[in-house]
């Protein structure tokens, strides 16, 4: 079974092929470069440059397959969460494919793909797991009792982790995306230099509070004179990261003690974190848990997650009408979704 | 020549089956919300009301502005996904010359406008050949005010609006304008697929890959001084 992938929800252009779980193309176009000198994503922007893509992407990943475009058995889109203006126009060219092709079409959960992004390359995972989903746009710690079947156990109630790194990384003058120049950074740095707060809001709270964080660092380098802050800027990084993960981590501690679960995976674009990956991967080891790291490439969003976690719905016969609209709030399917039975 | 045209430049979202130039069936809907659900669903009910197959058309015609942002966006991707998926030809028509369309037959100035925002309107004056709308001016983004310096004396004034609207237009123009009758103001992809049809035959084909819409705007960022 050959499925396409397509993925267009925030500023990436992605389509992928995949065949019985196999990968067989992965592209991705990138809109850093249109962003970038506005120090975020916008839009209307995001919106265009995903027209002008989407073509060409979904041509490739064909081309990358050695496939005609009527090889296809399902075409997977995401129609959600995400930027509406951006959902719209890989869902729509999806539709029209479909049509005309008289191909299923699966319509996926943008954050599901993230989760499905661990099976990529761990097809026979074991469940239940706990997922923490870190990126720009989320933070949120997830229940995997089967696929399909989640509960929230944890959430930010402000920044996501991602953001906060953007933020943070704005006001230390850094590049954009924040992420990536924070990580380097905070490799030369220390992360005992300044202690930064973490936001722990009760011993049995999961849920995660960024803002405060980004403020204590916008404090801290506003009382410091210009010379310091250049001296010390790797030390500052190393800081806040450090604060991140610590948070990261210990409510994941917490949320797989409450479950009873001995499995975890990451996903999301900040799930590409060195530091982030290395801290995860010690608590496993000395807590005896199962750790799984998506790869890099499938951290950021990409359309292959996205084929995956339809490949599985298509599978099951769960297939979407093509009156499927982009929902730009989609919220994680709390069951297995479309009102399926559990 | 069978084609499928597509317009949801504006608050009409629609879709036409032309053989020729004789209109098979057609699909119009003032609600815009709902163009991005119904669009495609629509294009297969239509075609299967015709006993037609997506294999029986010669090309794909669709509305590429100036209009609604997101409206472009949706009509363009289904166009796109339906064309590459079927590797039909694919044409654009421009939204305003499609609504001068119907009054090719007519004599006078022609001005059709589209809204773009409260007191804006994208537009463009089109003269008739007898036969054909030839433009005769750049097509602009006109703030209402400007509207008196822009248009020519006699000119006819266009565009898919309520009776409401068009009274306030006419009420801020000083100069001597007609308002078009309602039954040749609607905007109609019947209008998209007679010209697409004309482009087609005419070998104007576009890069399906790389067409966008026709914005005519360019997009102000507006960037915040500070992070919040």
């Amino acid at each position: 079974m050959k499925v396409l992938g397509i993925e267009s929800s925030c500023d990436e252009t992605a389509a992928a092929v995949l065949e019985d779980g196999k990968l067989l193309s992965n592209v991705i176009l990138s809109q850093l470069d249109v962003h970038r000198k506005y120090g975020g994503v916008v839009p209307e922007l995001a919106s265009r440059a995903h027209v002008q893509a989407i073509l060409p992407i979904i041509r490739e990943a064909l081309n990358e397959a050695h496939l005609g475009r009527e090889a296809i058995d399902g075409i997977a889109v995401t129609y959600g969460p995400g930027l509406i203006g951006s959902l719209l126009v890989g869902l729509n060219v999806a539709k029209g494919m479909a049509a005309v092709l008289d191909k299923p079409l699966i319509g996926v959960n943008h954050i599901e793909g993230h989760i499905f992004a661990n099976s990529l390359d761990h097809p026979e995972m074991d469940l239940p797991f706990l997922a923490l989903i870190v990126s720009g746009g989320h933070t949120q710690l997830v229940d995997v009792q089967d696929w399909g079947k989640y509960a929230i156990v944890g959430k930010t109630i402000d920044d996501a982790a991602g953001e906060a790194f953007d933020k943070v990384a704005k006001l230390l003058g850094l590049g954009y995306p924040g992420g990536p120049e924070i990580n380097r950074l905070a490799k030369t740095g220390d992360p005992d230099f300044v202690k930064f707060p973490r936001a722990w809001m009760g011993a049995d709270n999961l849920n995660f509070s960024f803002s405060g964080l980004k403020t204590a660092v916008l404090n801290y380098v506003e009382s410091k004179s210009d010379e310091f802050k250049q001296k010390h800027l790797a030390d500052i990084a190393a800081g806040f990261q450090q604060s991140v993960v610590d948070v990261l981590i210990e409510k994941s501690r917490k949320a797989l003690v409450r479950l009873g679960y001995k499995t975890m995976a990451l996903a999301g674009g900040v799930a590409r974190n060195s530091a982030l990956r290395k801290a995860f991967l010690k608590m496993g080891e000395q807590n005896n848990l199962t750790i799984y790291l998506p790869d890099y490439d499938f951290c950021t969003d990409n359309a292959a997650m996205i084929a995956r976690a339809g490949e599985f719905y298509f599978q099951r016969g769960q297939t979407s009408t093509l009156d499927l609209d982009a929902d730009p709030s989609l919220k994680l399917p709390a069951n297995y979704p479309k009102g399926a039975e559990a | 020549m069978k084609i499928l045209a597509i317009d949801t430049a504006a608050d009409v979202g629609s879709v036409a089956f032309l053989e020729d130039h004789h209109l098979q069936a057609e699909y119009r809907i003032r609600q815009k919300r709902i163009q991005s659900k119904k669009l495609v669903p629509v294009i297969q009910s239509l075609l299967a009301d015709l006993e037609w197959k997506f294999s029986d058309l010669s090309g794909v015609a669709a509305a590429i502005g100036p209009g609604s942002f997101t409206g472009l966006r949706i009509g363009l991707s289904v166009a796109k996904g339906i064309a590459f998926a079927g590797n039909l030809p694919f044409t654009s028509v421009v939204s305003l010359d499609a609504l001068a369309l119907p009054f090719s037959g007519t004599g006078g100035l022609v001005c059709a406008m589209i809204r773009f925002r409260k007191q804006d309107y994208y537009l463009a004056v089109y003269k008739s050949n007898g036969s054909q709308m030839e433009r005769v001016s750049e097509y602009e983004v006109l703030y209402l005010d400007e509207l008196n310096d822009f248009l020519p004396d006699g000119t006819i004034l266009t565009g898919d609006f309520s009776e409401e609207e068009m009274s306030r237009l006419k009420g801020f123009i000083r100069k001597e304008v007609e308002l078009a009758p309602p039954v040749c103001r609607s905007s109609s992809a019947l209008y998209v697929g007679l010209l697409g049809i004309e482009n087609l035959r005419l070998g104007k084909i576009e890069d399906l890959d790389r067409v966008v819409p026709f914005y005519l705007k360019d997009f102000p960022v507006k960037t915040r001084g500070k992070i919040v």
